[in-house]
């Protein structure tokens, strides 16, 4: 093998290597959150059957891409402590996730979090909703229209979009 | 020894001017800084902490149709906003707040450039409302609205150039209470 051909070969791999470790950084964060709702509240998640995740793909609008999602359902989310879930979280996700959106009612046991991270011309937005017997972890890239109606209402927007996805996985 | 209280100096000095010019930074931009109450959290029935920053909103504008007419009007709306930002708690009792927490707040608005813009005092049912402006050349870049109550404190913040009327459109939406602002500055209503 020429050198000039390995040269090109180890470029390639150096490529792949740096593509690989971009996907599983993006996709790292979205499954340590996981694991951290799973850890704190010991509890397990739903994944989503191979074939509801192609119904997904199909159903969902333009306004939205790579949809990650992991559902708790049927277990228990104590509300206490939901300030340390929020601290520990924040110490989970990279600095690049911005929070929008915290909700958290100590009352009904509901916590909502949004956080958003530049996609390149789309938005990546990270959902987390806990009630007291369900919980939802959803990570999508939004366009920007989508981005507009999300800012206008950022509470409901949120809490549509964790409905229509759970309620798309269920069909 | 002299070395190492040199080097200590050297640090508080370099601290203290990093603090005071944060602080400065932050009174210029319109921007009042918030985590001073953030412990309230702990003991609220209901917390709510909305972030849009200058990238969210400015991104959000530039993509926003100027022929669609409800698309113009919210981008009309947010074009040259630097930030949206409302923190929010409720409480089940009334005294889960101090004073001193509403102070956190309202002694960075009597920095140079901000000026109490309007008070509500309701003896009827306790609530008080302050909004203050920051002015440059005799423009406002930022606005405040402390909204306390007995069992409720809240502060909103908006960055960049606002107006009442502005203001009026904005509530109700981008996470921003319905303070109903333009109504209570109205002269039919008296609970001063």
């Amino acid at each position: 093998m020429s050198s000039k051909n390995f040269i090109k070969i180890l470029l390639l791999l150096a490529l792949l290597q740096m593509f690989q470790a971009g996907v599983a950084a993006q996709s790292g964060e979205y499954n340590s959150v996981v694991k951290l709702v799973e850890n704190f509240y010991h509890v397990k998640h739903k994944g989503l059957p191979l074939l509801a995740r192609v119904g997904m793909r199909i159903a969902r609008p333009d306004e939205v891409k790579s949809f990650k999602l992991a559902t708790f359902e049927d277990q228990d989310f104590s509300p206490a402590g939901q300030t340390d879930f929020y601290t520990a979280m924040k110490r989970t996700l990279s600095s690049e996730w911005r929070p929008l959106v915290q909700v958290r009612s100590r009352q009904d046991g509901e916590q909502t979090y949004v956080f958003t991270r530049d996609a390149g011309e789309w938005l990546s937005v990270l959902v987390i909703t806990i009630e007291r017997r369900d919980a939802t972890v959803l990570q999508v890239e939004v366009a920007p229209q989508a981005l507009v109606k999300w800012i206008q209402n950022p509470e409901q927007m949120s809490r549509s979009l964790i409905n229509d996805a759970t309620s798309d996985s269920e069909q | 020894m002299n070395f190492l209280k040199n080097s200590t100096m050297k640090l508080l000095g370099l601290a203290l001017f990093l603090a005071i010019a944060c602080a400065s930074v932050y009174a210029q931009s319109g921007r009042i800084e918030t985590s001073g109450i953030d412990h309230l959290a702990s003991r609220a029935s209901e917390t709510v902490d909305i972030n849009m920053d200058e990238r969210l909103l400015q991104m959000s504008a530039r993509l926003l149709s100027t022929q669609d007419q409800d698309e113009a009007r919210v981008r009309e709306l947010i074009s040259g906003l630097k930030g949206i930002y409302v923190k929010s708690f409720s409480f089940d009792h009334e005294n889960e707040y101090a004073e001193t927490d509403v102070e956190a707040i309202r002694s960075q608005l009597r920095a140079p450039g901000w000026t109490r813009f309007l008070g509500v005092h309701s003896r009827h049912d306790g609530e008080n409302v302050e909004v203050y402006v920051m002015m440059e050349n005799n423009l406002i870049v930022g606005l405040a609205i402390l909204d306390f109550e007995p069992k409720e404190f809240t502060v909103v913040n908006i960055v960049g150039p606002v107006d009442l009327e502005r203001l009026s459109r904005i509530e109700g939406q981008f996470g921003v209470p319905d303070f109903d602002l333009v109504r209570e500055t109205t002269p039919t209503r008296r609970n001063e």
